[in-house]
């Protein structure tokens, strides 16, 4: 007898497979599916927080909004000295910015007022857009949108400028003067970028008021600190720190309830009824053949052997076919039907260039929870018809 | 061995190999990191454009109480993108309890 | 050489009855004899064959076989004995029926893990012996009831026992595949394998090639 791998008993287990093809079939495409929803939702979910957390460092470490009866309200510009004097504060910085509705397209559009569009960050907006005219930006008289809202102005008949409607009724009309990378989708899709004047006109913002604050400060370890500061200050406002985004970033999606809640419970549910078929007994067919594999001298190793090759078998292959279907399903495809619920139904169709995300921990909980599991269902009942006498299992 | 041994191990070979492809071609994608970063360092604004049918869908981090209702005062969901999203821990820190007393 | 020392059967019925198979039977079988066991449906032929390959354990007595006490082994070596010293043709041929006829043949010898040289050469060899090379991949239960029972005796055969056993083999076949089997039988008979076959088939009551006759009835050997 030789030590090398036994190919005849391999062999064996794969005619098995085939030769109860349709029950065998059955499991295959329905493990196959599960896991393919699972792992595609899982992807998903870990790209979106990758992306987020690749941007995490960019923003801003303190950001402070001024609450009202429960409301976000505007802030006075005045407050800005009193926080530039707390002690490690390096920079305040005045934000005017919020949502425009563009009630033809039924879109809400992100605004962003800014000041920076002076010679010295030419090569900032290179960066960032694909093509733009940096003469007409300089002249406090143009834009840069996103590649969502450059579509949806065309489709809505603006080419090239857009007319924002005032609050007072009057019209604001603003050239497009470049559009943001594709790569920055993610981030920039839905969003305008133009002169902080421009923004306080289109929102009728006052020139001695801000949207919130924005800061910087010298220390990272200070921050708390400082944030307790400022809530002492300014009792009426919110203050939030880089830290609690992070936190924020990390319950983005609520385990407990919702899609994923819905997504579990019906997936284990079905996983556990076909362990509980394949638990419950080997049919009389298999038993009858578990009895003749032991008359002929296959021990109870031998025959345990053989099912464990048809359980790894087939539970192996669905979760690995699950798995690449998966990955290209959500990575390659951009995941059809899958991604209206991450983005909802908004007519800005939202871009869903996902970054490759792979986290190890989850999918060898998704591994473990089904292979072994499938694989002990299995066994167990071999088992216990295994272990009868050979001469009982035969009648 | 058997012709449908070998048919079986080759496509789990074929699968698994299919699986590294796919993981060193998306590896291998130039990660565009740094625009995102100067685009987020330019706005200074969280949350991904991702899903925006609501205010405070988009820029969840941001939000207040007052932004869920803004529209009703019923708290309607925006079907899928609030069952999907949870609120923002940061509305959560304002810890508020009723009691009914008797 | 095979030896049945005060062996008792008892088979549990229902919760409490019992039915008492064999009483206290004493047998010996020397190396190369070939025996025949006779005797009427329920006499207990069916289960002298089985506690002689292990399949059962006696209630009392012992079974001794090639000097091992097979009564006494532990489940995973009865597999092993039968897999090395028995073939057993069974009275329903107990083949896999969604199996090739050459598949069924070497399943015994599967957990082994042969040389597959030497395999194929052995298989060549059984398959013209029995008149079936050209049904090696042949379905079994697509096969004729002839055929189904030389693929019977051949995986019975595959790994040169020193003990076959044959239960009723004849009872589901006609005269002519009855006699045609005789004939195998006599081929099989070299003076160091011994053969044990049960029957109530008249045909083997009077062959010459069978060394010794054993009565059986209500599981006492007359």
């Amino acid at each position: 007898m030789k030590s090398r791998f036994n190919t005849f008993l391999f062999d064996f287990s794969i005619l098995s497979i085939f030769r109860r093809g349709s029950k065998n079939i059955f499991i295959f495409f329905v493990f196959t599916l599960l896991i393919f929803l699972l792992s595609s939702v899982l992807f998903i979910s870990n790209s979106i927080k990758s992306e987020l957390d690749t941007t995490l460092n960019a923003l801003p470490d303190i950001t402070v909004q001024r609450l009202q009866a429960g409301r976000a309200v505007n802030m006075p510009l005045s407050r800005v000295n009193k926080l530039l004097a707390i002690q490690g504060v390096k920079a305040v910085v005045p934000r005017v910015w919020g949502y425009y509705y563009f009630a033809n397209a039924g879109v809400n559009f992100s605004i962003v007022g800014i000041d920076s569009f002076e010679d010295q960050y030419r090569d900032l907006y290179t960066k960032l857009c694909d093509k733009f005219d940096f003469d007409a930006l300089k002249k406090n008289r143009s834009m840069l949108v996103g590649s969502g809202v450059k579509k949806i102005l065309q489709n809505n008949f603006y080419g090239k400028y857009f007319n924002f409607i005032k609050p007072d009724g009057g019209l604001v009309k603003v050239k497009i003067a470049g559009v943001f990378k594709g790569d920055t989708k993610l981030e920039s899709n839905d969003v305008i970028v133009l002169p902080a004047k421009k923004a306080r006109e289109i929102f009728g913002i006052d020139k001695d008021k801000a949207v919130d604050f924005v800061l910087r400060i010298a220390n990272p370890v200070e921050i708390p600190n400082i944030a307790a500061k400022i809530t002492a200050l300014y009792p009426d406002t919110r203050v939030i720190t880089k830290e609690e985004l992070s936190i924020s970033y990390q319950n983005l999606f609520d385990y407990k309830g919702g899609l994923f809640l819905a997504l579990f419970v019906i997936s284990a549910f079905t996983f556990f009824m076909i362990i509980y078929d394949k638990a419950s007994g080997v049919s009389s067919d298999e038993k009858r053949e578990i009895g003749i594999l032991k008359a002929v001298g296959w021990t109870i190793d031998d025959i345990l052997k053989e099912k464990f090759y048809e359980a790894f078998i087939i539970s192996f292959v669905s979760f690995v076919t699950a798995l690449c279907l998966s990955i290209f399903y959500v990575y390659f495809l951009n995941a059809p039907l899958l991604k209206n619920v991450f983005i909802g139904y908004s007519n800005l169709k939202p871009a869903f260039d996902l970054p490759f995300s792979f986290d190890f921990q989850t999918f060898a909980i998704i591994f473990f929870l089904t292979v072994p599991i499938y694989i002990a269902a299995t066994i167990i009942p071999s088992w216990r018809v295994a272990s009868m006498d050979a001469d009982e299992v035969m009648r | 061995m058997k012709l449908i041994t070998i048919f079986t191990l080759s496509f789990m070979f074929l699968i698994s190999s299919l699986i590294c492809i796919e993981v060193i071609y998306l590896n291998m994608q130039d990660k565009r990191a740094t625009e995102k970063e100067t685009f987020v360092k330019l706005i200074g604004l969280p949350d991904l454009a991702i899903s925006n049918e609501t205010h405070y869908v988009r820029h969840r981090s941001l939000s207040d109480t007052f932004s869920i209702f803004s529209n009703s005062p019923t708290l309607s969901e925006n079907f899928p993108s609030t069952f999907v999203y949870n609120y923002s821990d940061i509305q959560k820190n304002l810890p508020s309890r009723i009691e009914i007393e008797k | 050489m095979i030896e049945l020392k005060n062996v008792t059967k008892e088979f549990k019925v229902g919760a409490n009855d019992k039915v008492v198979a064999l009483k206290d039977i004493n047998l010996h079988v020397k190396e190369g004899e070939i025996v025949l066991l006779k005797g009427p449906s329920g006499s207990g032929k069916s289960t002298i064959l089985s506690l002689i390959a292990a399949l059962n354990k006696p209630t009392s007595g012992e079974v001794i076989v090639d000097g091992k006490r097979v009564s006494k082994l532990a489940d995973n070596f009865t597999s092993l004995f039968r897999r090395e010293n028995i073939g057993f043709i069974f009275q329903r041929y107990n083949l896999i029926p969604t199996l090739s006829a050459k598949e069924n043949v070497i399943v015994p010898l599967i957990p082994s893990n042969p040389d597959s040289a030497w395999l194929n050469d052995r298989l060549k060899k059984l398959f013209t012996n029995f008149s079936l090379q050209t049904k090696m991949d042949v379905i079994v239960k697509n096969l004729s009831g002839g055929e189904q029972q030389r693929v019977a005796i051949a995986r019975a055969l595959i790994n040169n026992p020193s003990i076959i056993i044959a239960d009723e083999p004849t009872a589901n076949l006609d005269k002519k595949l009855s006699l045609e089997f005789i004939e195998i039988l006599k081929k099989l008979k070299n003076g160091k394998n011994s053969i044990i076959i049960a029957s109530h088939d008249p045909l083997f009551f009077d062959l010459d090639f069978i060394d010794r006759q054993i009565d059986i009835h209500n599981g006492e050997i007359s």
